[in-house]
């Protein structure tokens, strides 16, 4: 004797067995490509990635000696006013 | 000229060759499909889920090991994109905690059963439906499919004899389901 609900699948295997798959709509393949073409637009290679970072490394060098420099320049002057000062005042006693 | 195989087809998708990709859609896009539909049971989605799986191929053709068949791998995918998106759907409704107990069970009818079938293929999708993740994958692959069972294993990355016991177990689950469900139940416990 068969176990409760073995007639139903039986059946419904025999269905199934003889169900034709389903087949997708006809502009699949187009909405597809238009996907991975988007995606594709979207994506930037890992080459113009470092390219980027490379170029933001120099920029960042450049400016950092670009602010060393001006640093020195702005502190060198003063310190050359400060002798140059010393050296008028001891000159200046000398005809004192 | 001989017809490239599917591998050969693999290897130029791989280096962004896409006439290559329209190829393999035109080999296996409907077991895809299929496939994905047996899952979700909504037409909408499985052409989602075909889209997904297609542009999965394009970006990981360059992955794929040749120890297996690319179908073998093709069925991965999709399996799993397919299980994905019904756990998806899972979170979107409102109510989803409440309706663990009973899967919400789409209103499906296969676009190729025949009309006299028609109830009859809705009550085993339905009964399917419900079938714990696992089960599903390999009563689709084997049933729907009808893929071969060391196929269905390599799949599902399981031994031969797990396969065979989600079946079964697959099938104790579907004859309840069926009781409930089938439309000719009467007849059935007639005979």
């Amino acid at each position: 004797m068969k176990p409760d609900g073995q007639f139903e699948l039986d059946e419904a295997m025999e269905q199934l067995r003889k169900l034709p798959r389903a087949t997708p709509p006809p502009g699949l393949l187009g909405r597809i490509e238009a996907r991975i073409g988007k995606a594709e637009a979207k994506i930037i290679p890992i080459k113009q990635w470092r390219m980027l970072a490379a170029a933001a490394c120099v920029l960042v060098a450049l400016n950092v000696t670009a602010l060393a420099n001006y640093m020195d320049e702005s502190s060198g002057p003063t310190a050359q006013y400060d002798t140059s000062d010393n050296v008028l005042i001891s000159d200046f006693q000398l005809y004192e | 000229m001989p017809e490239p195989t599917d591998r050969e087809l693999l290897k130029d998708i791989a280096d962004g060759n896409a006439p290559a990709l329209r190829a393999l859609y035109g080999r296996i896009s409907d077991r895809v499909y299929n496939t994905a539909l047996s899952y979700v049971q909504n037409e909408a989605d499985a052409e989602e889920i075909t889209q997904d799986v297609f542009t999965k191929i394009w970006r990981s053709a360059g992955s794929f090991k040749a120890e297996s068949q690319v179908t073998t791998w093709v069925y991965r995918i999709t399996a799993n994109t397919s299980l994905t998106a019904i756990k998806k759907r899972g979170r979107r409704g409102l109510f989803s905690a409440l309706s663990v107990r009973e899967k919400e069970v789409p209103d499906f009818h296969h676009p190729n059963a025949v009309l006299e079938d028609r109830e009859a293929n809705q009550a085993l999708f339905a009964a399917i439906y419900r079938l714990p993740a696992r089960q599903k994958t390999a009563f689709v692959l084997s049933f729907v499919e009808e893929l071969p069972r060391q196929q269905v294993a390599e799949v599902m990355d399981l031994s031969l004899k797990a396969v065979e016991s989600l079946l079964m177990r697959a099938k104790k689950r579907l004859r309840t389901g069926l009781t409930i469900d089938y439309p000719h139940r009467g007849k059935a416990n007639a005979k």
